[in-house]
């Protein structure tokens, strides 16, 4: 796989698993318990509704400590009101029933306070009433029956709110009351008339307020709305799950890639490995070549050197011995012209230029060389140029020959100097003859005789040779 | 105004005498904020507090957000609800521990309950419950002219014509410790207030040895701080003059 493609599969991979978080955070975001903490909620409000309205019954029937209890129970309804609107905060389907179910919460607890505080003015004179108007009896016996009637018809009339009939007489004998300057009695029955029915309205206000029907329209509503969400979360778990084998096909389709991958890379490694395996066998081949080459340049005994720019990079001990130097040292880096007679050197210049410049092995050359002492002596020598990181250098082979020469020039004072005819002869043609040999056949000059054949000398010779 | 106690605070189901702060973290704002208590603000407050390390140290222990106006209304409000004093003489009669109070003390909690003062002071913190009107059985108001708008009550937050002069009623607990009363202090003992209770709310009179019964059962009432019991040693409210006699009319 490129480089550049394996980005893109990461990009791609990221972008994948970047969109399969953010949906299983939104899947996360659901929660189910939101449900049953609602319904909780709800059935607390019924429950404290009911329980509020048990308290004051309970609380008409002289129960003061119901007191405490109805008023923690408001106080809780509205901690629970204020608790279900902030859980449904986020839901404006039903926010106008959840003011709603406010509203007649508010409604609910002004008339539940009223009750309490009303009921304690009604309750002090419905406790008292009789009292006094035992005292006032007391004190005053001719009013003890008309009194007592008015008792009794204030309590019958509480039992039956409602007796029109009954309440006209009672404001006909409180106008009696009146008249006869009995302030208290007439205050007293006054509240009783006055907040029975407030004691009445209150009570009819939290039994009829609606909480029970708002409370039912909250849960109405909010179970349709948390339907729609559980449906909107099964869809989005199911989108979730599809994206999340979407990402595991994905990532198994890059690693399968990523596998075929390895297994080139692995291939080739075992060719590379294979390769570096031949290399180094070359190079073990080359290594003894060289070592072979390098012992065959230090056992001849001809002078092998190579340079470079006109410098010694090798010489080996035969040219080391040959040129008179104590360790190859002496010789490696010095001048190469250094060591070729003066008179030589443009001859050995100019070779030297035409196979360097033109790549030509060179004619073997007889020249004269200098020892480092500065003696001469003579040597055939063959330049053979080859290309050595990317520069020409000269492999040279220097053969001192100064014996041959002697040896030669000695022999051939010997055979000028012979009385008998010495003569050289080859594929049918007279190559040299003496001065003996030219004497003995009369012939002036050696070319001369170099163009006679053997028939030309002599048949006997002719024949001889035959 | 009589600033009504902070010991037993906590039962209220409101704050203030018009009942303004639902809870004891609203009514904190009262006293801190208002011109005539500390005039402060809350970011001077916390200020204040922040230049102090041991209450930054504190309360970065004790809330995650640290020194905030909220935290500090709430550390004030939660130091508060400690100020209880339970295990009063009269808890432990109600537990049923009868000789916890005397025989004239159970008869002032009988005349408590027959005279109607139950109706209004009952519950937990005997009283505290309620809103009720200063004045059912006669115009208090007329006799006693309001000074200023505090006279209103809980007209000042309702705005209702109906809450005029409807105060909390206050719990009567440590009522023999915390003399004036009213939301004016104009009663200066608790003789003074009972009778202008049984006048303006009660619509009776109550004699001065029923009167004198009723105040030996307020004397009950205190319970117990830090593991002392409140309860004095002197009985002074005991100690009242005479009231008028007249004949029931």
């Amino acid at each position: 796989m490129k480089p550049v493609m394996m980005r893109l599969h990461v990009l791609a991979l990221l972008v994948l698993l970047l969109v399969v978080l953010l949906q299983f955070r939104q899947v996360q975001r659901f929660s189910d318990s939101l449900a049953h903490q609602v319904h909780t909620d709800l059935e607390q409000l019924i429950s404290l509704d009911a329980r509020s309205e048990v308290d004051m019954l309970l609380l008409q029937n002289h129960r003061v400590s119901n007191y405490d209890q109805l008023t923690e129970d408001l106080v809780e309804l509205g901690q629970i009101d204020a608790q279900l609107q902030e859980r449904l905060a986020g839901m404006p389907e039903i926010t106008g029933a959840l003011q709603t179910l406010k509203a007649t919460l508010v409604s609910q607890t002004k008339a539940a306070e009223a009750f309490k505080s009303d009921l304690g003015i009604l309750l002090n004179s419905q406790r008292y009433l009789p009292v006094l108007i035992g005292q006032i009896s007391a004190q005053r016996p001719e009013l003890r029956v008309a009194l007592i009637r008015l008792n009794r018809d204030l309590f019958e009339w509480l039992l039956e709110p409602n007796n029109q009939e009954l309440e006209q007489a009672i404001s006909r004998q409180l106008n009696e009351i009146r008249a006869e300057g009995l302030t208290r009695l007439e205050h007293h029955a006054d509240v009783l008339m006055h907040y029975a029915p407030r004691i009445r309205e209150h009570v009819d206000a939290v039994a009829h307020c609606g909480i029970p029907e708002s409370i039912a329209m909250v849960a109405t509503g909010f179970d349709h709305l948390y339907d729609q969400q559980l449906q909107a979360h099964h869809s989005k778990r199911v989108w979730l799950m599809i994206m999340v084998m979407a990402l595991l096909a994905y990532l198994a389709t890059l690693l399968y890639k990523l596998s075929l991958s390895m297994r080139k890379i692995h291939a080739a490694n075992l060719k590379l490995s294979d390769l570096q395996q031949q290399l180094e066998q070359d190079l073990q081949a080359r290594t003894e070549a060289e070592q072979r080459f390098r012992q065959l340049f230090e056992s001849i005994p001809d002078a092998v050197g190579v340079h470079r720019d006109g410098r010694w990079l090798y010489v080996n001990p035969a040219a080391v011995s040959m040129f008179g130097a104590r360790t190859a040292a002496d010789l490696i880096g010095s001048s190469v012209l250094d060591r070729v007679h003066a008179d030589d050197r443009d001859t050995f210049t100019r070779q030297l230029s035409s196979y360097v410049t033109g790549g030509k092995r060179a004619p073997l050359l007889v020249q004269r060389n200098l020892r480092m002492d500065g003696t001469v002596f003579t040597g055939e020598v063959r330049g053979v140029p080859f290309i050595e990181a990317g520069e020409v250098v000269v492999l040279e082979v220097v053969r001192d020959i100064s014996e041959r020469i002697r040896v030669e020039n000695r022999y051939s004072k010997l055979v000028e100097s012979s009385s008998a005819a010495i003569m050289t002869f080859a594929d049918g043609h007279f190559l040299s003859a003496n001065p003996a040999t030219l004497s003995m056949f009369g012939v002036p000059v050696q070319e001369d005789f170099c163009l006679l054949g053997p028939v030309d000398v002599s048949p006997p010779l002719t024949a001889g040779w035959a | 105004m009589n600033s009504p106690t902070v010991f037993n605070a906590a039962l209220n189901f409101a704050q203030f005498w018009d009942g303004r702060a639902a809870t004891l973290e609203e009514q904190i704002d009262g006293p801190v904020t208002g011109h005539v208590e500390m005039a402060a603000s809350w970011p001077e407050v916390e200020a204040r507090l922040a230049a102090d390390g041991s209450y930054r140290d504190s309360f970065s222990r004790l809330y995650t957000t640290g020194l905030t106006a909220e935290n500090i209304k709430n550390a004030i409000a939660e130091f508060e609800r400690s100020l209880l004093t339970p295990d009063s003489r009269f808890d432990r009669y109600l537990r049923g521990q009868d000789d916890a109070i005397t025989a004239d003390e159970k008869r002032g909690y009988r005349l408590f309950k027959s005279y109607g003062c139950v109706a209004c002071h009952q519950g937990r913190n005997v009283g505290g419950n309620l809103f009720q009107v200063l004045g059912v059985m006669g115009d208090y108001f007329a006799d006693h002219p309001a000074e200023n708008s505090a006279g209103r009550g809980r007209f000042n937050v309702t705005g209702l014509a109906e809450d005029m002069h409807r105060f909390k009623v206050p719990s009567l607990r440590l009522a023999v410790l915390t003399a004036p009363y009213f939301h004016n202090g104009s009663a200066k003992t608790l003789a003074d207030a009972i009778r202008i209770m049984s006048k303006y709310q009660l619509g009776r009179d109550i004699p001065d040895d029923d009167l004198r019964s009723i105040i030996a059962f307020l004397y009950t009432l205190p319970g117990h701080y830090g593991g002392h019991s409140l309860e004095p040693v002197d009985r002074d409210q005991l100690s009242f003059p005479a009231a008028d006699t007249g004949g029931v009319r």
